[in-house]
């Protein structure tokens, strides 16, 4: 139940943004100041200076891309958000463990991104772009053991549209890239996942499906 | 690609294309400002030892469920939705929170229910006014009472737009009040309001449940407030994604949406702005067979 006292004053939020790349880090920065609750953005580069940051000063929201984390300690629970390029599954089973608010792609909407600002502590924001990536580690565990090799942000796009049962043609046209590039990329994706064939889109529930409901 | 602009209209009904991404992040938010906001997952019920078994239809990206099974992880608790994508993503959350007795099966809830009968314990819909056709209801409510164990509930959680000193707000409310008119979703026979919260205790009556009780919540996300956050990312990202919809159906233009969605965008910004949003809960039992006896007396 939300509290009853009348009104709170409105104190806007300091978010800290922790990325490598310039070009990403301003648009972070000036996504996130758009923000109307969103008072001061700073910004830092490496993860030393991360660590020397809030050594001092504890912002109230950490976004931090996923190759400066080298630390989880470091971060309070419910106070930072992790952006990715592609799933790590380790950094990502971790990141919900140490009670980060979300585990995103770095090619998230500001909308979804800024969204992080309203997320209280126990929960988590999972970047719905990463569900094939998941699933695909949730029906691997009869794979082979040893993690599969990971797929770029472009093969995890053509593995969902191969996913939905698009021809190579279909695919090709809705990137805007050719054939022989679809037809290369799905070479690789079919390496890394170990697999033989297209995956053929889910058939209807079953009937008989109904354990554990 | 908006599912309403080019799918036929019986096929998925729902008022905002469900698949975009940032839709189902924000449908995650929403469930939670809702939960909050009713005082709980179930804040009508302290006795939890008949409920075993529990199901949410149309549960969009899992976020009630996912709560129930962390909350209560004697409970099995089942999702469904009409979006693979949105139970794509429930499952992989379920995943990540490791949370085994949540499950999630992509099902039609304007068709049959692809459950045995008597199943569940507890069936509960929240906000099914956004693909709901008034004709699809007595349907549901009777699928419900068939896989509903007998003296089981359904539960039903439905809203009327916010009541806001906003116009741009009241604007664009009104707007998809009339734009849910038109598409033939409402119950309302003027278009403003939603039309569906009269309704509900009548649906419930006519599906024959029994022992029909409500419970009314009210939000407040006025400036300042604790809900205010929340609401104001969950409002912007809706009324954004609700405008294909509103110029479909509500006899308006892309500039003049637009326009309000920024008019809207400031006024929630000001200090004064002012906001309640009404809620209502119904819910009722699956009638008990009748005891031998009685049933010989009669």
């Amino acid at each position: 139940m939300y509290a009853r006292e009348e009104s709170v004053p409105i104190v806007g939020k300091h978010v800290l943004i922790a990325e490598a790349r310039a070009i990403l880090r301003t648009g972070l920065l000036n996504i996130f100041k758009e923000d109307p609750g969103v008072s001061r953005v700073d910004e830092v580069v490496t993860s030393e200076e991360l660590k020397n940051r809030i050594k001092s000063q504890l912002p109230d929201l950490i976004v931090i891309h996923q190759s400066l984390l080298t630390d989880m300690q470091i971060l309070s629970r419910g106070q930072f958000v992790i952006l990715a390029a592609e799933v790590d599954k380790n950094m990502l089973l971790a990141a919900h463990a140490s009670g980060a608010l979300g585990y995103l792609s770095e090619n998230a909407s500001a909308e979804m991104l800024r969204m992080t600002l309203s997320l209280a502590e126990r929960e988590f924001l999972l970047d719905p772009a990463f569900t094939s990536w998941i699933l695909y580690y949730i029906n691997g565990d009869t794979l082979p053991s040893g993690n599969p090799e990971v797929l770029t942000v472009r093969e995890q796009e053509i593995f969902e549209l191969l996913r939905s049962g698009l021809t190579n043609h279909s695919i090709a046209t809705q990137l805007g890239i050719s054939e022989s590039t679809v037809k290369s990329h799905i070479a690789r994706i079919f390496r890394k996942l170990d697999m033989k064939r297209r995956p053929v889109k889910r058939p209807p529930p079953s009937s008989n499906a109904t354990e554990g409901c | 690609m908006p599912a309403f602009s080019n799918s036929p209209r019986r096929e998925n009904t729902y008022i905002i294309d469900p698949e975009n991404e940032t839709e189902m992040a924000r449908l995650m938010l929403h469930d939670r400002l809702l939960t909050k906001g009713m005082g709980g997952l179930f804040p009508e019920r302290s006795d939890f030892s008949t409920i075993h078994k529990v199901l949410d239809i149309a549960c969009g990206p899992g976020g009630w469920v996912l709560d129930v099974a962390r909350t209560y992880p004697k409970i099995q608790v089942a999702g469904i939705d009409i979006s693979q994508r949105m139970i794509d993503y429930a499952q992989a959350q379920a995943w990540v929170r490791g949370l085994p007795n949540a499950s999630f099966r992509v099902m039609d809830a304007t068709k049959p229910l692809d459950f045995p009968d008597d199943s569940f314990d507890l069936v509960n819909a929240r906000f099914l006014f956004g693909f709901m056709l008034p004709a699809s209801w007595p349907r549901l409510l009777q699928e419900c009472q068939r896989i509903l164990r007998p003296g089981r509930i359904v539960r039903l959680t439905e809203a009327e737009w916010g009541f806001t000193n906003a116009p741009a707000f009241e604007k664009l409310c009104s707007l998809s009040s009339k734009a849910l008119q038109q598409a033939g979703q409402s119950f309302s026979p003027t278009g403003q309001h939603t039309g569906i919260t009269p309704m509900l205790k009548r649906l419930l009556r006519d599906a024959r449940y029994q022992h029909i009780q409500h419970m009314a919540h009210m939000i407040e996300f006025s400036a300042g407030t604790e809900a205010y956050d929340g609401f104001y990312q969950n409002l912007m990202t809706g009324f954004k994604l609700l405008q294909p919809f509103l110029i479909k159906w509500g006899g308006t233009t892309q500039q003049e949406v637009e326009d309000l969605y920024q008019q809207t965008r400031v006024e929630m910004q000001s200090d004064d702005f002012c906001a309640i949003w009404f809620l209502l809960t119904v819910w009722g039992q699956r009638p008990e067979p009748f005891p031998q006896n009685e049933a010989a007396a009669s």
